[in-house]
């Protein structure tokens, strides 16, 4: 027969190992150490010949009919030399720097590139995505040495980080343990630097741990105070007092045997 | 004698003319362009500050960027000498962190051309588009709303087509275009909930969330029976959820004061909730205090409306 001390007993030590297992488990679920390296987005050597592919393309057609899959495939656009040569042809060709070069490549480098990468982007790829960061990071630094063609690498840089930043809220609603995953902390860091901040906010639990370390003991207060019904005050004072009871009872049970 | 007097005198002037603050003597703003009452309407209490935009004396100005490592408080400070406060407020929500020092703002943010946040919000769980105003707060002190989901901004000067509609959620080059103009025009953007837009409130009340009841304080902008464009800081003191309370406030403009309301936004009540009020003298008006003893130290962003 459990007497009522022991019964106490065995509700702290079931409620501590109970919450220790969960912490654990919540902690590890996660985890994954394999390492993420900067790689190249695409092979950046190509023997494309762009010319080529475009000699039957009137202007009136070349947005709509330009090769867009043989161009993500083939045309080496991780290097800015290809690119910068892929500028020149379409402007020596057509003549129209702004509506044909920029518009042809830009819908290339953005609406064509997500769609075929659509496989990669639709699960959390870290390699996939830390390559794509560096590489639209990359595009960023290439409009500021070339003035000219700014528009195409500046907004390039916008659309892919604008893209990454919010899949990452996509991922996280995927699975809400992946906050936890270092890969993905490291990625939420380097879209920060970036200044595309990744929040997603915090739980009701972890607000009240982020308050209480912060020292915001007045705010908690008037949380509890002013916005909790009757029943929710009732049942943490029950809470508080059942707390206060158990270790009572523990410590006179500790004093009292060791009297004895 | 005729040199004690003319030391006398000169103690004055110099003290007249050094503090335009003090209680009585010379007024901080113009009480025909400000006006701070507390109103009772249908049983609800609203803390009412009403500025007249018309004559451009009433000027707004927004801080965000932490220049040269400055806190927001410390640039405030610095700014404000010589300046007539009528009140500044927290403006839109901390975001990664709960802490002044170390948050980031929520949705796109430019201080003065200088970009402070690069990302249009976004919904945590979906991924989606969220907090449609965008509030561009202009050097000469007016303020400017647009709907984001109306996908019409117009802007003019820094290189902007003046007949185009900017879209900056739905095109990448209109969103890039928009912060190059930003930064060659020096201008000032924040991104909150728009709560009501020309006189309807723009969100339901979710039955699937639980708002928290909490304090609001919403910037209404609007125009007036007389044509006059006003800016109204309604702050309503009794806890309530968003939808109840925007709802209530857009009620209490439209009936009460009769105004046109064209945007009401949300300002932050939440762990930010900062806000100090002036009376026309320069005094500290305690009509409306934060509920949580936020002072000045815990604000990340700061949207300040002062007197010239």
């Amino acid at each position: 027969m459990f007497k009522k001390v022991n019964l106490i007993l065995l509700f702290i030590s079931v409620s501590t190992t109970v919450a220790f297992i969960y912490f654990i488990i919540t902690a590890t679920e996660n985890y994954d150490d394999t390492d993420l390296y900067v790689l190249e987005e695409c092979e950046p050597y190509s023997e494309f010949n762009l010319l080529k592919e475009i000699k039957n393309i009137d202007s009136s057609e070349i947005v709509k009919k330009f090769p867009y899959k043989k161009y993500i495939e083939e045309s080496g656009y991780c290097d800015v030399n290809n690119i910068s040569n892929h500028i020149m042809i379409l402007d020596s060709n057509y003549n129209n720097h702004w509506d044909i070069s920029m518009n042809t490549l830009l819908v290339a480098l953005t609406d064509s590139l997500k769609e075929y990468k659509s496989e990669e982007l639709s699960k959390f790829n870290p390699q996939f995505l830390i390559n794509k960061i560096e590489w639209a990071k990359k595009m960023k630094r290439y409009g500021d040495c070339y003035p000219n063609n700014k528009f195409l690498f500046y907004v390039t840089y916008e659309f892919w980080m604008s893209q990454i930043s919010s899949l990452m809220y996509k991922y996280n609603g995927d699975n809400s343990k992946l906050r936890y995953d270092f890969r993905y902390k490291y990625l939420v860091t380097c879209l920060s630097m970036e200044k595309y901040f990744v929040s997603f906010g915090f739980s009701k639990k972890e607000k009240m741990i982020n308050y209480l370390t912060e020292g915001r003991y007045m705010y908690i207060w008037n949380r509890i105070y002013k916005s909790t019904s009757l029943l929710t005050k009732l049942t943490l004072v029950f809470l508080i007092f059942l707390t206060i009871f158990t270790f009572i009872f523990s410590f006179k049970k500790i004093f009292l045997n060791s009297k004895k | 004698m005729k040199f004690f007097k003319i030391i006398f005198l000169s103690v004055t002037v110099l003290v007249c003319s050094s503090s335009n603050n003090l209680s009585g003597l010379v007024p901080a703003y113009d009480s025909e362009y400000v006006q701070a009452s507390s109103i009772t309407h249908n049983g609800e209490q609203y803390k009412v500050i009403s500025m007249k935009r018309s004559g451009k004396r009433v000027r707004a100005k927004y801080f965000a960027y932490k220049l040269n490592g400055q806190e927001i408080h410390q640039r405030y400070n610095n700014w404000k000498t010589g300046k007539d406060i009528i009140l500044y407020t927290s403006g839109t929500y901390m975001d990664v962190s709960f802490d002044a020092k170390t948050a980031e703002l929520k949705g796109l943010t430019v201080d003065n051309g200088k970009i402070v946040s690069e990302k249009l919000a976004v919904n945590k769980f979906s991924g989606k588009d969220e907090m449609d105003a965008l509030v561009i707060v202009y050097p000469h002190g007016g303020i400017a709303v647009s709907n984001l989901k109306e996908r019409n901004l117009k802007l003019s000067g820094g290189g902007a087509n003046p007949n185009k509609f900017y879209d900056l959620r739905g095109s990448s080059q209109d969103l890039n275009k928009f912060k190059e103009w930003a930064k060659s025009e020096r201008a000032t953007v924040f991104q909150t909930h728009l709560l009501a837009w020309k006189d309807k409130l723009q969100f339901e009340y979710n039955h699937g969330t639980k708002s928290a009841p909490r304090e609001r304080r919403f910037l209404a902008i609007g125009t007036a029976p007389n044509g006059d464009v006003m800016h109204y800081i309604v702050h309503k003191p009794k806890h309530a959820s968003l939808y109840e309370a925007s709802k209530k406030v857009l009620n209490f403009l439209n009936e009460r004061k009769r105004l046109k309301v064209l945007a009401l936004l949300n300002l932050d009540t939440g762990i930010q909730d900062v806000v100090k009020i002036y009376t026309k003298s320069g005094a500290v008006n305690n009509m409306i205090t934060s509920t949580n003893n936020q002072t000045i130290y815990n604000a990340r962003n700061l949207l300040v409306y002062y007197f010239e």
